[in-house]
């Protein structure tokens, strides 16, 4: 059974990927941030990685670093609630989306979704990164 | 004191007065005294002479031989002195002049009258005669009155003279008080021209007295370094407001900008927080569809809980749109003409037909950078607002197109921006000036509820300002608004020629 650890502070959005997935077929583990995340992921590795981007007193963006270093060959997806919490004034350096995104597939990310998105996109990404 | 004395002429006349209200009686009384002498000791003397003389004759002549030959001499002695009167008192006879009796006062008296002291202004004199063996008195009488009259003449003389001469010098005071008191006054209604509204006024006379011209020459040099002075302090003052206007200007818009930033940033760290509520309610709802049967009960709630969610998520993209830079695709060059043309031709048929819609977009052939899609976004948004505006009242709908040079004279003289303007103008309801500043604001409507989101304008800003754009309002409350979206064309600046 293919395994997929979720790494996200927010519980409401961890149980309910958890619930889709689980029933969808996948072993399921889940984190409340990235510490424990990238501790569990080096003591059991899952197929695949949901990792939320932005998190309190955890980067997203260093927990994907860490993984890809770690394991070469791990399937990450980068997730984010979106947002921008940078000076706002559109300058250059500001952080949006689009920014944090960016900056996840270039530490490593296979791929990245928005939230909020729908159950069938979930599985569907899950299930293509399995495959491969 | 009356101010006509307060004045130099006054002064000076006043001086003058005085002077002679003390030195014309001194003067009077002394040439009166000199002149009153001088007569006394002449008459006196002639009289005293006169007589001595005629005195000397009856002692050698034989005049008093016969009294009737005495008598012919004492009328000859009246008649060829010039005395009132002639009288003789010898050896007890006494022989009086035919032409007048002799007083009876001059019997008892053996001495001269004193001058002016007889009641009938006669002044006696009275000479021994002694022949051999006899001795009497001549006494001649002398008619004071033509003397008196002369000394009268000779004292209103005096008066009129004096009073001449007084007059004359209070005359001179006043010429040469007015040949002081002209310049100072000229130079007086000078500096009042100055102190008016006239401060080229030249303050000076054509008085040719030295300290007259020293005076107005240095008065004229101050004046000149007032008006300096006082031209520099105006222009100042006027630099002064123009500054004190921009900076305020500036501190507005600043003010503008960062209460947009301000929320602007809250609005993405909202959207944050509902994208994270988002997912558990969309993916819940659809595990549960997934659950359930077609027939079952819950479903169309199910749908309806969903199809709620999906909306939440458009509305939080919408504000995210003003939130973030619109840096999502690479920007092209949009030619903004074609673009508001196309996005007119669709709105064409959402107008109501109380309102009017005209148009000026040119031919087009000028680009800004940026997203065709967003662009349209912008001119449908704020011509549907437009629109709103005149939903009851009717009215006209104008948008304009047109490219302008912008001059960059502070940063870098010489340079031009070559500008393109997208300007909607309608003739609504207006806004009120509280309206205005917080039109951009995201959620901010004037609508009723349910009729917009408030994202509206708040995204327009968004997409100009990520643009490198500006957007600005002008409103009159009741005549109408006008926004203008001002972006850069593509060719960016280029030197003028």
């Amino acid at each position: 059974m293919p395994s997929v650890l979720v790494i996200d502070d927010e519980p409401d959005v961890r149980d309910s990927i958890r619930q889709v997935l689980t029933r969808a077929g996948f072993d399921v583990m889940t984190a409340d941030n990235g510490v424990t995340g990238v501790q569990g992921f080096f003591d059991h590795p899952a197929d695949v990685v949901i990792v939320d981007v932005v998190m309190p007193r955890s980067n997203g963006i260093e927990v994907i670093r860490k993984i890809r270093a770690g394991f070469a060959g791990a399937r990450i997806i980068a997730i984010t609630g979106g947002g921008h919490f940078g000076p706002f004034g559109y300058k250059p350096g500001t952080i949006t989306t689009d920014a944090y995104l960016a900056s996840a597939s270039q530490s490593g990310a296979d791929a990245v979704m928005t939230k909020p998105f729908h159950r069938k996109e979930l599985i569907a990404l899950v299930r293509s990164l399995v495959k491969n | 004191m009356p101010r006509a004395l307060n004045t130099l002429v006054g002064r000076l006349a006043l001086l003058q007065l005085l002077i002679y209200a003390v030195l014309l009686p001194v003067l009077f009384y002394g040439l009166d005294s000199v002149a009153r002498t001088n007569a006394y000791d002449t008459f006196t003397r002639h009289a005293r002479a006169y007589t001595s003389s005629l005195a000397r004759e009856l002692e050698l002549a034989d005049v008093l031989e016969s009294p009737s030959r005495t008598i012919v001499f004492l009328d000859g002695a009246v008649e060829g002195g010039g005395s009132a009167y002639a009288a003789i008192d010898f050896n007890g006879r006494l022989f009086g002049s035919s032409a007048t009796e002799l007083p009876a006062w001059v019997q008892h008296r053996g001495d001269d009258l004193e001058f002016e002291k007889s009641p009938d202004s006669i002044y006696a004199v009275a000479m021994p005669v002694r022949r051999t063996g006899a001795a009497g008195t001549l006494y001649l009488g002398f008619d004071e009155r033509p003397t008196l009259d002369q000394l009268r003449a000779a004292q209103n003389q005096i008066i009129e003279a004096l009073a001449a001469y007084g007059i004359a010098s209070v005359f001179v005071a006043v010429l040469l008080a007015r040949l002081v008191s002209r310049p100072l006054t000229q130079l007086q209604a000078a500096s009042r021209r100055v102190a008016g509204a006239d401060a080229s006024a030249h303050l000076g006379t054509d008085s040719k007295m030295v300290e007259i011209v020293d005076l107005s020459r240095d008065l004229e040099i101050m004046r000149s370094k007032l008006v300096g002075a006082a031209e520099q302090l105006r222009a100042e003052m006027r630099q002064r407001q123009v500054e004190q206007a921009e900076r305020t200007t500036l501190e507005r818009q600043l003010r503008h900008e960062q209460r947009l930033a301000t929320i602007g940033t809250f609005a993405g760290g909202l959207a944050h927080e509902f994208n994270n509520i988002l997912v558990p309610m969309i993916l819940y709802t659809e595990e549960s569809l997934d659950e359930i049967g077609a027939e079952h009960p819950a479903r169309p709630n199910l749908d309806r809980a969903l199809k709620a969610a999906t909306r939440a998520s458009n509305v939080v993209s919408k504000l995210l749109a003003f939130s973030r830079p619109m840096a999502e695709r690479p920007p092209e060059a949009v030619d903004l003409a074609v673009v508001t043309r196309e996005a007119l031709d669709l709105f064409q048929a959402l107008i109501p037909p109380n309102v009017e819609l005209k148009w000026d977009i040119g031919r087009g052939g000028e680009c800004v950078l940026g997203d065709a899609t967003l662009l349209n976004q912008v001119v449908l948004n704020l011509c549907s607002n437009a629109v709103q505006a005149m939903r009851e009242s009717g009215g006209s709908l104008t948008v304009v197109v047109l490219a302008r040079d912008r001059f960059i004279a502070e940063t870098s003289p010489g340079t031009v921006s070559r500008m393109l303007e997208l300007r909607v103008k309608d003739t609504g309801h207006g806004m009120n000036p509280q309206t205005q500043e917080r039109v951009f604001e995201p959620f901010f409507t004037t609508r009723e509820v349910g009729e917009g989101s408030g994202l509206g304008l708040s995204i327009v800003h968004g997409i100009v300002a990520s643009m490198g754009g500006t957007i600005s309002v002008t409103s009159v409350l009741g005549a109408g608004t006008e926004f203008v979206v001002e972006l850069p064309a593509v060719m960016g600046s280029a030197q003028s020629q």
